[in-house]
């Protein structure tokens, strides 16, 4: 640390760089606890069912026979067998292994939005390979459904989530 | 220590606030946009009869804005409402985003400059001059539909 200037002080002997950071941090801290807020109420741990459709490449130009496979039919999601397991957290009827990676969004006032991100191993893929899939979606609460887009960076289109904790 | 997680906390925060910018800038595309609102009602029965309709009952349609923000944030709509950005969130990446913005609405015949606070939460496709998604002002809440005013609509656009 030498040759480190001085931190400027204020008038009641707090460094200013300190004062700034806590600032920065309560931030973040407010920021990543809104989400995780959200996680609690509504987003992490019950089953949905998930439908596809308007599948197309990332960057919007017609499918190559990639998206269809992945997401030319819906699943539902089940608590993985092995729950002491690092690995899946949930699985499907079809066979699917998903890991919840992220979860954020709102919830309140009639309204709920959904921002969140798995990893996906498809049942159809022989190289068992691990897929990041982002989630958005937006419904009104009482309704059941939110409805949004998804995208894997290979394919994206319109996803309907269905879950019971939304009636 | 406490340098080093300051800055990366801070590059962070900065990370993110681009990010926005960026979403803003990219989420529906340039151009005159038109909001409409749909299944809208109340949400605690005790609200002012027809207070919603009274409110979101029309569609309005908001011009292009050039690319910076200016520091108010208000802009009018073509039915007279007055709209301040308070906050805006959201991602943004492969092809998709989603919007998490609160907004004031000022309400022309509402008197007094009577205003809400409403939060948006919207989805689209990168490129493809709409989102959809829901509103609340805690009064009223619905679906909400932002487009870009010279598309047309195709089918497979439709939600």
């Amino acid at each position: 640390m030498r040759g480190f200037k001085r931190d400027k002080v204020t008038s009641d002997g707090t460094p200013m760089k300190k004062l700034l950071c806590a600032a920065v941090s309560l931030g973040a801290i407010a920021y990543f606890s809104s989400m995780a807020l959200a996680k609690d109420q509504s987003l992490a741990d019950d089953n949905k069912t998930m439908t596809f459709s308007d599948l197309t490449l990332a960057d919007g130009t017609p499918d190559d026979g990639t998206c269809v496979k992945r997401y030319g039919t819906g699943y539902k999601t089940e608590d993985h067998p092995d729950t002491s397991s690092q690995g899946a957290q949930k699985t499907t009827s079809e066979g699917h292994d998903i890991i919840i990676t992220s979860t954020g969004g709102i919830i309140g006032n009639g309204i709920l939005s959904i921002e969140n991100e798995y990893e996906i191993i498809f049942p159809n893929d022989e190289k068992k390979e691990t897929v990041d899939v982002k989630m958005f979606a937006t419904g009104l609460i009482g309704s059941g459904t939110a409805s949004g887009v998804f995208s894997d960076s290979t394919c994206r289109g319109r996803v309907t989530i269905q879950s019971a904790s939304w009636q | 220590m406490k340098a080093a997680l300051c800055i990366a906390l801070s590059l962070c925060t900065f990370a993110h606030a681009t990010a926005v910018a960026q979403v803003l800038s990219m989420h529906i595309g340039p151009g005159d946009k038109i909001t409409i609102f749909s299944e809208v009602s109340t949400i605690t029965p005790e609200a002012e009869k027809g207070i919603c309709k009274k409110r979101y009952g029309k569609s309005f349609i908001t011009k292009a804005r050039p690319a910076t923000i200016d520091s108010e944030r208000v802009i009018k709509t073509s039915e007279g409402q007055k709209i301040q950005l308070l906050y805006q969130s959201g991602t943004i990446g492969n092809g998709v985003y989603s919007i998490e913005n609160q907004y004031r609405f000022t309400f022309p015949d509402e008197g007094n400059g009577t205003s809400v606070k409403l939060q948006l939460a919207a989805t689209g496709f990168i490129g493809s001059g709409r989102a959809a998604g829901v509103f609340t002002d805690g009064t009223c809440y619905g679906k909400v539909l932002i487009k870009l005013t010279g598309q047309h609509d195709k089918k497979t656009a439709s939600q």
